[in-house]
Parts: C-alpha cells; sequence; structure tokens
C-alpha cells in the first residue's frame, strides 16, 4: 500500500494539489470578476472560485496516471478499487478544506468550492476512460463553459452548469454525487482502449 | 499446469482484421522462444497468455485456471515490451511493487526485490529512481519485476532488446538458473542469441502458429551447409521463406 501511495504521488503531486486548492479558496473567497457571456452578450459577476478545483483536478490526473500499468493490469489485487478511495478521499478533503475555510470567513461558496471538485473529478474520470490523460482538458472545458455560456441576462445561471451553486444548493449537491459516482463507476470497469502493438 | 490458448481470436477493433485467428497453442514445459516478424502477433499472444487482454473469441487457461481468475494473474508474470518507469519509485521499489501487486506481503515483496534485482545484476542501482535508468537498466528492472514473486510461468516481450552483450549474457544466465517448475515464453528478434538455448521454439506468422516443436527440430529446418552459429538464423528464414 505505501509504494502505491507513493506511486501515486500522494505526498507530492497531491499534497501540493490540495494545498493550491486550499489557498485558493481561502484567498479568493466571494470574489467576483465581470466576464462577458456568450449567450446573453452582456457582463456576468464570475466568482474567482470556480477556478480554484482545476489545480487538485490537474493533481488528481497526473497522480492516477502515475502507474505501472502492466503490472496494475495483471494484479491481484484490486488496484482499481484502491484508486477509487484515494479519489473520494480527495474529494471528502476537499469538502473538509471548503468546510474549515466556510467555518473561519464565512464564504458563501467555500463549501461548494469542495462540491465543485467532486464534480469536475467526476467528469475527469468519465473523460479519461475515453481520452485518458488529455481527460484534465474536461473540467477546464466545463468551467469556461459556464462561465461564457452558462449564465442568461441578468446572471442567472443555467440548470447545467452546476459549479455557480452556492453552499447547501441541493440539487448541485445531488448532480456532483452522481457525476462522482459515474467516473468511479467507469474508472472501476472500463478497460483503456487497447492500441496494437508492432510486434 | 500448461498454459493453453483454445481457438483464440484476437482484433484490437471490432471491425480490424484480427491479429490472431483461431490459435490453437499449448505452451510447453521449459523454455520456449517465440519468433516472428513485426505484426505477427506476438505481444498479443503474450498479452492473451498474460490475462491483460480478452480474446474475442476462444479462451487461456492455465491447467483449469481460465486468464480471468485471481489465482491464474498470481501464477503468471508478464514483461511487456515497454517497460514503465514510476516517477516517485526507485528501481528496488517498483520491483516490489510489483510484488505486492502480485499479492505478496510488504516484507516479503521488499525482501525479494532485492534478490531479483541482484539475479539481473542490478543491486547497486537500487536505490536510483527508475525514471533515472537507461532503457537497458530499465528493461532488467523489468525481468527482474517478472521474477520477483516466483511465478510459475514467465511472459517476457522481447527482454533482451537494448540490453549490450554483457547485459545479454546476464540474462541468459538467468534462464538457465530458473528451475524446472518455471515455464518460460519468451519473444525475441535475437533468433541466433537465444533460440539455441531453448528448449522449444514456435514461429508466428501473421496471426498463425508456422512451425511450433523443440529447438532440434527447428533447427533442422536450416539448410545443411549453414554457418555453425548461424543455424537457428538460417533456420527461421528457411522457414519464414517457405511460408512466404
Amino acid at each position: 500500500m505505501w509504494w502505491w501511495l507513493k506511486g501515486r504521488r500522494a505526498f507530492s503531486v497531491l499534497a501540493w494539489g490540495l494545498g493550491a486548492f486550499a489557498a485558493a479558496v481561502a484567498v479568493l473567497g466571494d470574489a467576483t470578476v465581470e466576464l462577458p457571456s456568450i449567450l446573453s452578450g452582456s457582463a456576468n459577476p464570475v466568482l474567482f472560485v470556480l477556478m480554484a478545483p482545476i489545480p487538485l483536478c490537474a493533481a488528481l490526473e497526473l497522480s492516477l496516471g502515475s502507474r505501472l500499468a502492466e503490472a496494475e493490469e495483471t494484479a491481484t489485487r484490486r488496484v482499481r478499487a484502491l484508486d477509487a478511495g484515494l479519489v473520494l478521499g480527495v474529494c471528502a478533503l476537499a469538502l473538509a478544506v471548503g468546510g474549515a475555510v466556510h467555518l473561519l470567513t464565512g464564504d458563501t461558496y467555500a463549501v461548494a468550492a469542495g462540491r465543485n471538485v467532486a464534480f469536475l473529478t467526476g467528469l475527469l474520470l468519465c473523460a479519461r476512460v475515453f481520452v485518458g490523460q488529455a481527460a484534465i482538458a474536461a473540467p477546464v472545458l466545463w468551467i469556461f463553459a459556464v462561465i461564457f455560456a452558462g449564465f442568461s441576462r441578468g446572471g442567472h445561471a443555467a440548470f447545467w452548469t452546476v459549479l455557480p451553486e452556492p453552499n447547501g444548493d441541493l440539487p448541485a449537491a445531488l448532480a456532483a454525487c452522481l457525476a462522482l459516482a459515474s467516473g468511479l463507476l467507469l474508472h472501476g470497469t472500463v478497460r483503456p482502449t487497447e492500441t496494437p502493438s508492432p510486434n | 499446469m500448461t498454459l493453453h490458448l483454445r481457438a483464440c481470436t484476437y482484433a484490437y477493433r471490432p471491425w480490424a482484421r484480427p491479429v490472431l485467428s483461431n490459435l490453437d497453442y499449448q505452451l510447453p514445459p521449459g523454455v520456449t522462444v517465440l519468433l516472428g516478424p513485426n505484426g505477427a502477433g506476438k505481444s498479443t499472444l503474450l498479452r492473451l497468455a498474460a490475462g491483460v487482454t480478452r480474446p474475442r473469441t476462444g479462451n487461456v487457461h492455465l491447467g483449469d485456471l481460465p486468464s480471468r481468475a485471481r489465482a491464474y494473474r498470481g501464477a503468471v508474470a508478464w514483461m511487456p515490451q515497454h517497460i514503465t518507469a514510476m516517477t516517485a519509485l526507485t528501481a528496488r521499489e517498483q520491483v516490489a511493487y510489483t510484488g505486492w501487486l502480485k499479492g505478496m506481503n510488504r516484507t516479503d515483496a521488499w525482501t525479494a526485490s532485492a534478490t531479483a534485482l541482484a539475479r539481473v545484476d542490478l543491486a547497486d542501482q537500487a536505490d536510483t529512481r527508475a525514471r533515472r535508468l537507461s532503457g537497458g537498466q530499465l528493461r532488467r528492472v523489468g525481468v527482474a519485476a517478472a521474477l520477483v514473486h516466483q511465478a510459475r510461468v514467465l511472459l517476457l516481450d522481447e527482454p533482451t532488446a537494448g540490453m549490450d552483450p554483457r547485459q545479454r549474457r546476464i540474462f541468459r544466465d538467468v534462464l538457465a538458473a530458473l528451475t524446472d517448475e518455471v515455464t518460460v515464453l519468451l519473444s525475441t528478434h535475437d533468433v541466433a542469441d537465444l533460440a539455441e538455448e531453448s528448449d522449444h521454439v514456435t514461429v508466428l506468422q501473421a496471426g498463425r502458429i508456422r512451425y511450433t516443436g523443440t529447438t532440434d527440430g527447428f533447427l533442422a529446418h536450416a539448410p545443411t551447409d549453414a554457418t555453425p552459429g548461424r543455424r537457428a538464423e538460417a533456420a527461421y528464414t528457411a522457414l519464414s521463406e517457405t511460408s512466404g
């Protein structure tokens, strides 16, 4: 288990990603920036903290990609279950970090940032089944889609955006759980696409 | 226990031409060298035998164990053509991790990793980060990882590719030191280097078995005027041209 954790760079890359996420949530708070929306043609206030999950998602992708694929595919130990545990642990820590920041600062979106980590990680896991390590683009593209196409005139977020919803929003929480569960299911069951060997 | 591929067909995509077609193959005891040109299906056969790839039709068994069984994966070791270097692990940790993945406990895996690295003459690099090793050294890490958990069947995909002559000699010594209880199937393009030291030879061409039998039977295909020391190459060439 130690070598698995070390191999997944849990103590370096993941720790760094979690630290960057915590710092971003604490520093960015509820600050917003006016950005144009493609749909409404007007500028809308967008939360900086929507970006906070990116370093953690990138760290998770790097961590899950640091593997001995050949040995793990023929292992007698359940490595994918361990990976699922790692992902759940990171999401739980992200929520805990968000909760702690919320308690300390009262920021409205701190816990939501933790929830967004779970949602975007679900997207990441779904995408990496099909596109491998390029899957890191999925959460980034989602965030940009939300920022530039997710708000109507008046600044109301569309139902599909999930990310801008505040702490305690039940539909957003359910969407995050669903995305994460789908991602873990695909990660645990679907084998990566095989490429032919020249020999 | 014998490793047996029964009526195996495999294609990388459902619509693609099969790499292996209705292949029946029983791995004989001892060391078998798998020969064939690029694209013959050698690596695919090894992947099927390792259980990392499932055949579209047919099945793979070790004795009564199907390839999807956990006990099968514990009994079979596979060294792939491309050896991944784990960024965060040393050479010894990478070998020990492979042993742990195969079900060994941490202490046994750690002890066995030192022994396995010593067998491939890499003990002095045990604490070097795997990513800092040369291509030849990394292949030796791959061989050590295949040896670490005392598997009954070793599947080695081009184990000597990128090794210098001294490393190849060490590898041949490792093969020679394996007990009779271990069955080995290794693919190679080094016909002269390995074929004459094996017990059996299998030649694969275009996804079909062109020849399988004893090494003496294989060498008998060489022309009578073949240069001593190059008989294996001559036999392989003769077999390839006959099918051509």
